[in-house]
């Protein structure tokens, strides 16, 4: 049973209504977003304008879901550290929508960017994978799955913290009463929702992982379609896990200081989410370096033309943007991390979590512009910068879209998980002070 | 982190942890130190009185671990050029596999260095565990915090401990150590 204590003043911290500076920047943002979209397809043949809305969209769908993951991850794994952060991670949701939108905008545009459309029927030996149609369910579904069993871990989420005495009461519109809906016995409800958690946290991890490396060979791969990699699917999910623990450290630092949640996300919270952090940097930059090691060993042209085109051939802007890249996703993390002072540093650590979040962006701009801007050789870094803008631009209209969503949603529900009895043990008692 | 100097100052016993916490905080304000604190449950709370600075441990870490770079590298390295080990038709030596080495003795070293530094800062196993201010109760029910003073301070150092609430307090010194 939760503390009554604790439920009241969770409660008072909860926002009765979306900030109003987050109102104006997710605005700024939107609006941002439009210019990048008309840059994009205004510039040259409009190519950039679909690399931009893939790379966007091929970013927006992964954090839409991963935050759900991450609580999904701490609900298996019973860690007690990352309990308050819960709810903040599972909000990301709300870029679920945004990411369908562009994912919808993709697929009916898609003749007009698939390189494998009006190219030889068995491109890479793939005639019946790579065929529209099948491509396109194929997309959908994976997508709708992930984002299905996001929904359904959320639900049951969050209908724990309405089976808690007093939450229904403060929602009495319609969220609260669907999620507090036929509820007779508040404890018989609560631990039918714990029952079900379990089993979903698990369909989930599972789930993710391959919908995710579907969506990775078929968004992405498929843009070159005689480059083959079984590793790529993995390193596009693990991927998403790494920006979206490091936007976790965004919002962290940030709701905070925005919604006076000093006694739950302490600093020592941040840190530990930080050393997190720090292990992802080593698992993303391991699946990374697995790839390119066994193209390297293998050294067959089918493989190695990838590696050489973003990473290698001076002529090219790529090679430049990689190493950035790089730099971002492991160097600068690696040894920042490293030091204790940045893990407990608001500033220092939205900083490196930011660029953890952009890295991660211009990985998946390198791996999708090259085959469709089609820049040859002797083609300047400002060529490839043009497209790079709109689609950054592009991210931060989706961003700005979901963030206003966002901030909609944690009007809508507690603002930490009150429901989960880990979080009532670990703050159930107030402070103590001398 | 238990430091080898002879028993001093003095220990209050507590109840309940709201007054351990209470005393905690009481000591850091008057600038006392806090030799040790017992507890007989994990006390996340009370780690920070008695976290001593900032730990050597991690140098030493530092420096295993770049020996390990250095070493791995330098084997893969040596090996492949004393006995020209080609694979795959690749330069003999090649930074992108040997990499693998170098991250692998990186962690090795690091880590196994970390383990005798964790063993010889904390002289572990330690045969004087656990040490003069320990009670039996402090595994049982009972929580002590355990100041470190001249003898001079000592009188300001109990009404400190009494003042948070403690149900006993004694002079280190005087106590005669219990079996654990």
């Amino acid at each position: 049973m939760t503390a009554r204590p604790l439920v009241d003043e969770v409660l008072a911290l909860t926002p009765q209504a979306t900030p109003r500076r987050l109102k104006l920047v997710a605005g700024a943002l939107i609006a941002l977003g439009g210019v990048g979209v008309g840059a994009g397809f205004g510039w040259r043949d409009g190519a950039a304008g679909w690399v931009a809305l893939l790379t966007a969209t091929s970013l927006v769908i992964g954090l839409g879901v991963v935050g759900t993951l991450l609580s999904a991850i701490f609900e298996l794994t019973h860690a007690r550290w990352g309990r308050a952060y819960r709810r903040l991670a599972e909000a990301s949701i709300a870029l679920a929508p945004i990411g369908l939108l562009g994912l919808l905008v993709l697929l009916v545009g898609g003749s007009a960017y698939l390189p494998w459309v009006h190219e030889h029927p068995d491109v890479g030996g793939k005639a019946i994978w790579l065929t529209r149609g099948f491509w396109d369910a194929r997309v959908l579904i994976a997508l709708l799955v992930a984002d299905g069993l996001a929904l359904a871990f959320l639900y049951h989420a969050l209908r724990r913290d309405f089976c808690v005495e007093g939450v229904a009461k403060r929602w009495p519109g319609w969220p609260g009463r669907w999620l507090g809906r036929n509820i007779v016995d508040r404890e018989v409800e609560r631990a039918r929702c714990e029952a079900r958690l379990q089993p979903l946290a698990v369909a989930l991890c599972l789930g993710f992982g391959v919908c995710f490396s579907l969506l990775g060979f078929d968004l992405i791969m498929a843009l070159d379609p005689e480059w083959i990699s079984t590793l790529f699917g993995a390193w596009y999910f693990i991927g998403h896990l790494f920006a979206g623990l490091a936007a976790l450290g965004i919002i962290g630092v940030v709701s905070r200081r925005a919604f006076k949640l000093e006694r739950f996300l302490s600093v020592e919270r941040q840190a530990d989410l930080a050393t997190l952090l720090f292990a992802f940097c080593l698992l993303n930059t391991d699946f990374f370096w697995s790839q390119l090691l066994t193209i390297w060993y293998g050294n067959l042209p089918d493989e190695t033309h990838y590696v050489i085109e973003r990473g290698i051939d001076a002529r090219l802007p790529w090679p430049t943007l990689s190493w950035i890249a790089i730099a971002g996703f492991f160097a600068i993390p690696f040894v920042a991390l490293l030091f204790r002072r940045v893990k407990r540093s608001d500033l220092l650590l939205t900083l490196l979590a930011s660029i953890v979040v952009a890295s991660i962006f211009l990985v998946r701009f390198i791996e999708i512009a090259p085959p469709l801007l089609h820049l040859g050789a002797g083609a300047t870094l400002t060529e490839a910068l043009v497209p790079l803008l709109a689609a950054a631009l592009t991210l931060a209209g989706m961003l700005g879209a979901g963030a206003w969503l966002y901030g909609a949603l944690l009007t809508a529900v507690p603002l930490l998980p009150v429901g989960d009895p880990i979080f009532a043990a670990e703050f159930g008692r107030p402070e103590v002070t001398p | 982190m238990m430091r080898r100097t002879p028993p001093r100052g003095v220990l209050g016993v507590f109840e309940h942890t709201d007054q351990l916490l209470a005393a905690l905080r009481a000591t850091q304000k008057a600038r006392m130190t806090v030799r040790d604190v017992y507890s007989p449950v994990p006390l996340e709370q009370a780690r920070d009185f008695v976290t001593p600075g900032r730990s050597p441990v991690r140098f030493v870490t530092f420096v295993g671990a770049v020996t390990g770079l250095v070493s791995g590298l330098a084997l893969a390295f040596m090996t492949s050029d004393v006995w020209h080990l080609v694979v795959g038709g690749k330069p003999v030596n090649s930074i992108v596999p040997f990499l693998v080495v170098g991250f692998e003795l990186t962690i090795l070293f690091g880590a196994l260095a970390t383990l005798v530094a964790l063993l010889v800062l904390a002289r572990l196993p330690s045969v004087a565990f656990p040490g003069p201010a320990y009670r039996e109760q402090f595994s049982l029910d009972r929580f002590g915090v355990w100041i470190d003073c001249a003898a001079g301070d000592e009188r300001a150092a109990s009404d400190l401990l009494r003042q948070a609430g403690a149900s006993d307090v004694q002079r280190v010194a005087d106590a005669a150590p219990e079996a654990a």
